[in-house]
């Protein structure tokens, strides 16, 4: 298992945001997280990245704990953390000097992870000139130049029209079947998880707990207008609203 | 300018803003307008003799006089005293930016090192520079130059509170969002200091400097009436001294006005080529 939660415990002063929650993702496994608003979702993805003092339980990445300093995971958030005052390069850079990767391959890294995300042209640019759809890609390029173990998005599309979201979501897919990370997606958008993931966890509110985790196993490319992509969809949101 | 608009929020809203009266004055046309305005006021208040002014035109002709021939009471020319004043203001707020960043960063990042100070630092804080000169002759009385200390001490006080204060404002404000984002990449404390708190605080320590200088270019004209050596400050008041050389002192007065926005100038153009990004 490439990451494994042992009762997970998060609470906020007096309210308990999930108890003893526990899970188990296998490696390359694109696995995204649904639920209502204030089931922890968000909160469940700071856990894993070690962004919040949690309150008991283990999160290991192979066996290991797994411990912010060391940069093993990517996180791409919802809202734009590019740093604004570095241009698209040097925010790559940023990432790479964290992870003291050797400084003669930064050069290659980025023009490849650009290159991933088709913008190659902005290399000096900064973020401030950039689209919405385009900080977000630059943001995954970001994240993937320095090769993390395990990717967490906080619901990276939520903020873009829904031509973007839809691009990115097939950009995210191609770039998934070539690179296999362990990639773990929260979303509040039935059909961006239908058509993302491999597996589904589906949360429920208070207390926050994983629901059901189910295998999404249709054909790629996968068709938003398909019979069976929209009863999956209705299915998914049945379960989500049966309490 | 190509890809950057550097023309920020304020002057965009400023277009807008307003009542919409005087639309046709243009902007260069109303600035002419009101130094016109000002000279008028001046020449009408010598002519009539309301006050023991001397004329715009005597006071530009003794001006022109100091910066190109000098004073021959002080066998200086009026660059020459500016000079000597700005050299202090200089060599001051550069330990103050040096001294008040640093300690702004710290108290910014670090909440209780921030309680700690704060206290102490809020008493202090609304002392006037120049209250200061009495107890700085007492600590500096040993040095070989007491008044040149002083006068650093005095001008380092005046600056190193808005520089402080904005750099702490600047830490305290940065997204959250950029920190954890760097967290989550492996950053290290020094990485995360001098690649995210320090640019992302840059625009409001800018402020800071800027309003720190201005007080520091304050605090040594005053300082200067106290006594030392031959500066703006000194030279105005010396003049007055004398006696009957009010041209003197107002060419004094404008050589203030006019270094003092000119700092603001320069810092303003320094702050532009650090921060490209805005």
């Amino acid at each position: 298992m490439a990451l494994i939660l042992e009762d997970v415990t998060q609470r906020f002063g007096e309210t308990t945001v999930f108890e003893s929650l526990n899970l188990e993702v296998e490696e390359g496994c694109f696995c995204c997280i649904v639920g209502p608003s204030g089931c922890g979702k968000s909160t469940l993805l700071r856990v894993i990245a070690g962004l919040n003092n949690t309150t008991a339980g283990e999160v290991k990445l192979h066996n290991r704990p797994l411990s912010l300093d060391a940069g093993e995971v990517g996180f791409v958030f919802q809202e734009d953390a590019l740093f604004p005052w570095y241009t698209v390069e040097e925010n790559m850079k940023f990432g790479l000097r964290a992870r003291k990767i050797d400084k003669n391959k930064w050069d290659d890294i980025i023009r490849i992870n650009l290159e991933k995300v088709g913008l190659t042209e902005y290399r000096s640019y900064y973020p401030g000139q950039l689209s919405g759809g385009m900080k977000q890609r630059i943001a995954i390029a970001r994240v993937m130049a320095y090769n993390p173990k395990l990717l967490l998005m906080d619901e990276p599309f939520a903020s873009l029209d829904s031509f973007n979201r839809n691009m990115l979501q097939a950009e995210l897919i191609d770039l998934w079947e070539k690179e296999k990370k362990t990639i773990l997606f929260v979303t509040h958008n039935i059909d961006e998880a239908v058509f993302l993931s491999e597996r589904l966890i589906i949360m429920g509110a208070r207390p926050g707990r994983i629901k059901r985790v189910l295998n999404i196993n249709l054909p790629r490319p996968r068709n938003r207008t398909d019979a069976e992509f929209c009863r999956n969809r209705r299915k998914i949101l049945e379960m989500i609203e049966e309490g | 300018m190509g890809l950057f608009d550097y023309s920020t929020a304020e002057q965009v809203t400023g277009r807008s803003a307003g009542l919409g009266l005087f639309k046709r004055f243009n902007d260069k046309l109303l600035r002419i307008m009101s130094a016109v305005t000002i000279l008028i006021i001046w020449q009408l208040t010598a002519s009539l003799q309301l006050l023991e002014l001397p004329s715009p035109i005597t006071t530009l002709g003794v001006f022109i006089d100091l910066i190109i021939s000098g004073d021959p009471l002080y066998n200086r020319t009026l660059p020459e005293i500016v000079w000597a004043s700005l050299q202090i203001v200089i060599r001051a707020c550069a330990v103050s930016i040096i001294v008040a960043v640093s300690l702004g960063i710290l108290m910014g990042a670090v909440q209780p090192l921030r309680k700690y100070l704060e206290a102490i630092l809020e008493l202090l804080r609304p002392i006037p520079p120049l209250a200061w000169i009495p107890l700085a002759y007492v600590i500096f009385a040993n040095t070989g130059s007491p008044t040149e200390y002083v006068q650093v001490f005095v001008v380092f006080v005046g600056a190193f509170f808005p520089i402080l204060l904005n750099t702490i404002h600047g830490i305290s404000m940065i997204n959250r969002i950029y920190l954890e984002a760097a967290r989550t990449m492996g950053a290290s404390p020094r990485q995360i200091l001098r690649q995210v708190m320090l640019p992302a605080a840059l625009p409001s320590i800018f402020n800071g400097i800027r309003v720190g200088f201005g007080v520091g270019w304050m605090s040594i004209v005053a300082a200067e009436f106290v006594g030392g050596k031959l500066g703006i400050g000194y030279y105005i008041w010396s003049s007055y001294s004398v006696g009957g050389r009010t041209a003197e002192i107002i060419s004094g007065m404008v050589a203030i006005g006019i270094v003092g926005s000119l700092i603001n100038k320069v810092i303003l153009l320094t702050e532009k080529r650090l921060v490209p990004w805005r």
